[in-house]
């Protein structure tokens, strides 16, 4: 049945190209499918299937965004700059390595993430 | 980030729900997805998702189906009227969409389009019943599955219809996919393709 895989990344390829308006979506908690990193993978099979991994983010972006009618996932003036700044490049790269990430108008690193999280008790720091 | 295809509803026993929903919101804040457009679901569940995520954006739909129903929280319907009845209710308790599921007619589908679109709900789905070029013709915002770009769908059990779907890709060829493009260009039809759900399943298939 790899065969219909294949067939179904190739489709995927073409409607990209296409300049078909692509979502990227999981059907977590459907079967191996987990919270969170599910949609890392659904991005990460774009790329397999051909789709270049710079272009690749826009499908959880602002396509998503475009899809919602909400006014997130794009870069420009007069939106909110919440944004998480990477080291490394995303599907080009096996780490993806946070540098910054900026969020209600504060620049905060990793330390300062550190403690935030710790404030939250839910993650089990208390 | 943002998971345009996600069931928030996930351990629904009394005594887990609040586990699942609070190791969901984590897992999800973890990985950055901040955003969550949710597809069939049992609404109650939005404000324990904003207590464990203030941040979280949250849209939601209610799923419609005629018999067999797969999912408990799916909301029947058999007539057009229960349709239409449905979208209305869906209105009034702040969905964003109605998603019709496997074995939704095309009259009642029609009618459903036709009643969201007055009140501003948009519409997605499968296409099993109806088939992918009927679907986007008749107005459907987005579809869910790259699986669903095939003709109408006969089989009614589970392994008969991923068996007739499989057969109808056999046959799919890059002439056909091009017609596709064209098809929901013209239409401005949004496909969520959930293509690593079917990558983790190849093993499966």
């Amino acid at each position: 049945m790899k065969k219909i895989y294949d067939k179904l990344a190739k489709t995927l390829k073409i409607l990209w190209e296409g300049g078909i308006h692509i979502v990227a979506g999981t059907d977590i908690p459907n079967q191996a499918l987990n919270p969170g990193i599910s949609l890392w993978e659904e991005l990460y099979s774009y790329v397999e299937a051909g789709v270049n991994p710079e272009e690749v983010l826009r499908a959880a972006t602002s396509n998503a965004a475009k899809l919602m009618d909400i006014d997130v996932g794009i870069i420009d003036i007069d939106k909110k700059a919440n944004l998480v700044l990477l080291h490394t490049k995303p599907f080009r790269e096996s780490k993806v390595e946070i540098d910054k990430v900026i969020i209600d108008k504060q620049i905060l690193d990793l330390n300062q993430l550190e403690l935030k999280l710790k404030k939250i008790s839910m993650l089990g720091y208390y | 980030m943002i998971d345009a295809h996600v069931h928030l509803a996930c351990d629904v026993r009394p005594k887990a729900l609040w586990d699942s929903i609070r190791n969901y919101g984590l897992l999800l804040l973890m990985h950055r997805v901040l955003g969550i457009r949710d597809l069939g679901n049992l609404i109650s569940l939005y404000r324990n998702y904003m207590y464990v995520n203030p941040e979280l954006t949250l849209q939601y739909s209610i799923i419609i189906d005629k018999p067999p129903y797969p999912w408990y929280f799916i909301r029947p319907v058999l007539k057009l009227e229960e349709g239409v009845k449905e979208v209305e209710r869906a209105f009034a308790e702040g969905a964003s969409w109605i998603k019709s599921y496997n074995n939704v007619t095309e009259d009642i589908t029609k009618a459903v389009i036709a009643r969201a679109k007055e009140l501003g709900l948009k519409i997605t789905g499968h296409t099993t019943t109806i088939g992918f070029k009927r679907a986007v013709e008749i107005g459907f915002d987005s579809i869910e599955h790259i699986m669903s770009l095939v003709d109408p769908i006969k089989a009614k059990s589970r392994k008969e219809r991923i068996k007739e779907i499989i057969e109808k890709w056999e046959k799919i060829d890059e002439g056909m996919v091009e017609k596709y493009v064209k098809i929901m260009k013209n239409h401005n039809t949004s496909i969520i393709p959930t293509l690593a759900l079917f990558r983790s399943s190849v093993k499966n298939l």
